[in-house]
């Protein structure tokens, strides 16, 4: 098996690329757009690649026999890889492309959803861009490239920004605790480990066309339940009851300053300036939204296994503290 | 959904599978372990998302003797979410003792053993928002806890035994959205029940009336009821629904308001330690969930079994508000702020002595020599209590003179003399107001009184610290403020037969197949415990009864039980 991943620096793309040396019978590509942030075992080709240029693309994927696309980025670098990959599948020998799509498909869907769910509107650009990879792969479906599409829920553990690092840093500054009714929202989560099982499982799925999972854990807890446990985990305790005038002051006060800051940041190049994280309007929907992911045709992916919360959240609090503290 | 009754048509017939009359503590418990199951519930309440002092009023009744107890519309709340909307949060599980026949108690013993509810426990303890079920400050808090006075140890006295603070969690607040979003569970405001109506056999609840205050009147029809309003307004609603039993529901053994207990519970003496003030604690700590706890001395089991009392706590406390003699700021300036406290919690605060000019005075100069103390203290109050969800419990002032109170919270026994009846006079929907007849008993006092006598001996063979009271005292120092306002206990109590109890131990009334009581009404004996966490598990286990009684036959539920596993 010869894999090419797109966007291997990423958090995804890394942990992948660096299951895929692990095992030692893959040959594996590491398509990047700057090789320079890459440190993965020698076995590992660099290949520096820009996934929305159309003849670079074809010429990376010419000679593998499997894709894995953790391309993240704006919703034109996500489709446009997606639209390129599905063109140049057709001159290639590609035999399966395993992609990343999200559970934001589901947009504000409510209670138990699963992969036979009807998609409802989108609520933001990124859903309708993952929506539209899927459509474009789908697509592809019908014109003979095999693959596999992943709906993780919220992905975290070691290398996590989103939901390791910025809520460790929430939980310490005390601006996420127990958040009461605001936190009653269903906390699907899925250890990044246990997604990179199902993406290596996905490689090697039998079958043809086009198959879709969602990739999360079995019986989701509260996002309360997250919190405390991990900010116990990562000693910020006693856990602060957030009272919901601060989490709105914070939501709707703080954010927008915050959010501006850090694009003015991105922008000037200041990659030194700490910003601290905004809490987006996104968010507080998200912890207080009740909707259960539904993962159990994922058990059809071979090696796809679901770390246990606790555990999960000890592996992250961890690499946490090695790293931030 | 949540639903008034203001807006539904008179003569409006409903019906569910569960029925439960009252929103507060017991019934929201009760009803959110039916969310999103096939069992429709049908949640009654008189009261409106907010007060209304129209439906309060409905409250009103008499009280025999006014110093020995509240008005009969103070300490509980007719509103969505009941009394949780002003509760303390104290939450502390019952003891095993509690539940023993204890020969030198009439009347004590629960049909059912401890264990029955204490499983149940750590459930009540997450909806009350109390943390972990550990109430032993040996292990509750993973670190060694501070100690309340170190070195001062007794073997009469458990001073690891901890109580957990809620929020205080107001239930309609924190859970009316779980109600709102559940489509089999109704929520239905502005209703209140105004009869039992049993079946001409009297042995099956066919309906219950339900009235608004604006005449409209409905039927609520369901395959089990729950009566669930509270220790106070349970014996009323039985002793009125007399249609079909004439002596009322449930009371053919004229047990219906009987045995009603509060706690025994007041301020007294003065403890001065000798030891050095920083060996003195009697705050609270934070769990690792932010969960406030605090040590208590309890007298033990074995103690208890020995000199034949009952059961009984203590906490330090800081000296008496209402003396200027303190000479503390802080404890001034809450004098001062009198006005400013609401009745349920002023009463127990000040007492009902007076306090002359001379001592006004002498207050407002404590708080003006502390200036600096009494700013910190009234500010770091705001950003801990005013401003938090999660509340300082109460005042705790380290004592600059190492000197303290003691504040007791004792067991009161089951006395049938001790009862709520109906009153010649009926509310505006002309349901019988209540007589409340609060009595205690010479027992009651004896156990406050042996336990502050062993503790002063204790205090004295230890040598840190004594404890001065008048003997002659205690007794008018616990009934200072009366019976412990808010908890109404027992009035509708559980027994081994219909001689003994009005319901059984599944909570059903006896003699009826489908009503049922929820609440500290069905409690046999009071324990040192605050009664709601109690309430809540004693919720939860109804609920698990009503679960196992709807299931189809024993032999479907356990083929369900396997297909689950």
């Amino acid at each position: 098996m010869r894999v090419l991943v797109i966007g291997a620096s990423g958090f995804i793309g890394s942990a992948v690329t660096r299951a895929l040396a692990a095992r030692g019978d893959v040959q594996v590509r590491a398509g990047m757009r700057n090789p320079g942030r890459a440190s993965f075992d020698s076995s590992v080709e660099i290949r520096q690649l820009d996934s929305n240029d159309k003849t670079m693309l074809a010429a990376a994927i010419s000679d593998v026999t499997h894709v894995v696309d953790c391309v993240m980025g704006s919703a034109a670098t996500m489709t446009g890889t997606s639209a390129n990959l599905a063109a140049a599948a057709r001159s290639s020998g590609l035999r399966r492309v395993v992609t990343l799509s999200s559970c934001a498909v589901y947009g504000s869907a409510q209670g138990y959803v699963d992969e036979a769910t009807p998609l409802c509107e989108p609520s933001d650009d990124y859903a309708a861009a993952k929506v539209e990879c899927e459509r474009i792969l789908l697509d592809a479906g019908g014109h003979g490239l095999s693959s596999v599409i992943l709906r993780p829920s919220c992905v975290y553990g070691p290398g996590s920004q989103q939901w390791t690092v910025r809520i460790a840093k929430m939980l310490i500054a005390r601006r996420l605790g127990d958040l009461g009714q605001a936190g009653e929202g269903t906390a699907n989560l899925v250890a990044v480990d246990d997604l990179v099982s199902a993406i290596l499982a996905g490689l090697e799925l039998p079958g043809e066309g086009t198959d879709i999972f969602n990739i999360s854990n079995a019986s989701p807890g509260t996002w309360n339940a997250y919190l405390m446990a991990f900010a116990r985990m990562l000693g910020a305790i006693p856990v602060r009851r957030i009272p919901s005038w601060q989490l709105r002051l914070d939501g709707k006060l703080a954010a927008p300053p915050l959010k501006v800051a850090q694009i003015l940041r991105d922008r000037l190049k200041l990659t030194g300036v700490q910003i601290a994280d905004p809490i987006t309007p996104s968010m507080l929907r998200l912890f207080a939204h009740q909707v259960q992911f539904g993962s159990h045709k994922a058990d059809r992916l071979s090696s796809f296994h679901r770390t246990p919360l606790q555990e999960g959240l000890a592996s992250a609090a961890l690499w946490f503290k090695e790293h931030f503290v | 959904m949540i639903d008034t009754a203001k807006t539904l048509p008179s003569g409006t017939i409903l019906d569910a599978d569960i029925c439960i009359v009252g929103a507060g503590a017991a019934g929201i418990a009760l009803a959110l372990q039916f969310a999103d199951t096939d069992k429709t519930v049908l949640l009654i309440e008189s009261g409106d998302v907010a007060e209304n002092p129209e439906i309060q009023a409905l409250y009103e009744g008499s009280v025999v003797d006014p110093a020995l107890h509240s008005p009969a519309d103070r300490y509980r709340q007719r509103v969505f979410g009941g009394t949780t909307t002003i509760w303390g949060g104290r939450c502390i599980p019952f003891d095993p003792i509690d539940f023993d026949l204890r020969a030198w108690i009439d009347n004590s013993g629960w049909p059912i053993e401890y264990a029955e509810v204490a499983g149940y426990y750590p459930a009540a303890n997450a909806l009350c928002e109390a943390g972990d079920c550990d109430y032993d400050a040996r292990s509750a808090l993973g670190a060694p806890m501070r100690p309340m006075i170190e070195g001062f140890h007794s073997s009469h006295f458990n001073a690891d035994s901890l109580e957990r603070f809620s929020c205080p969690t107001n239930f309609a607040a924190r859970y009316g959205h779980r109600l709102s979003a559940s489509r089999n569970i109704r929520v239905l405001l502005n209703a209140n029940c105004t009869e039992i109506v049993a079946n001409n056999r009297g042995d099956h609840v066919d309906h219950i009336i339900l009235r608004t205050l604006s005449g409209g009147h409905f039927e609520a029809r369901a395959r089990k009821f729950i009566l669930a309003m509270g220790g106070l307004e349970i014996p009323r609603i039985l002793l009125a629904s007399n249609r079909v039993h004439p002596r009322g529901i449930g009371n053919g053994h004229d047990l219906v308001g009987r045995y009603y207990m509060c706690h025994i519970a007041g301020t007294i003496g003065d403890v001065r330690f000798s030891v050095p003030k920083e060996q003195v604690w009697h705050g609270y700590e934070n769990a690792w969930d932010g969960v406030y706890c605090r040590r208590r001395l309890a007298l033990t089991p074995e103690t208890q079994r020995a000199l034949q009392v009952g059961n009984v706590v203590m906490r330090l406390h800081h000296p008496r508000l209402v003396d200027p003699g303190h000479q503390t700021g802080i404890l001034s300036a809450i004098y001062l702020a009198k006005p400013l406290i609401s009745y349920e919690y002023a009463k127990r605060l000040y007492g009902p002595d007076p306090v002359g000019l001379g001592d006004y005075l002498r207050h407002v100069l404590n708080v003006v020599s502390q200036p600096i103390r009494t700013a910190r203290f009234l500010a770091d109050w705001a950003w801990r209590r005013t401003l938090a969800v999660r509340k300082f419990p109460s005042i705790i002032i380290a004592s600059t003179a190492n000197r303290y109170s003691l504040d007791v919270h004792a067991e009161q026994i089951p006395n049938p003399e001790s009862r709520v009846s109906l009153a010649e006079t009926r509310d505006p929907l002309g349901l019988p107001r209540i007589a409340i007849d609060w009595r205690y008993t010479a027992a009651d006092i004896d156990t406050v009184a042996t336990a502050l006598r062993l503790l002063k001996q204790d205090f004295a063979a230890w040598g840190g610290g004594t404890l001065e009271y008048d003997e002659d005292e205690v007794e008018a120092a616990m009934l200072r403020e009366g019976a412990y306002g808010g908890h109404h206990i027992g009035t509708a109590r559980m027994g081994r037969t219909a001689e003994e109890g009005v319901v059984d131990r599944d909570c059903r009334v006896f003699g009826i197949d489908n009503l049922y009581i929820a609440g500290s009404a069905v409690f046999p004996t009071s324990s040192q415990a605050n009664p709601t966490l109690t309430i809540v598990a004693m919720a939860l286990r109804l609920a698990d009864h009503l679960r196992h009684r709807f299931a189809p036959s024993t032999i479907a539920a356990g083929v369900t039980a396997q297909e689950h596993e």
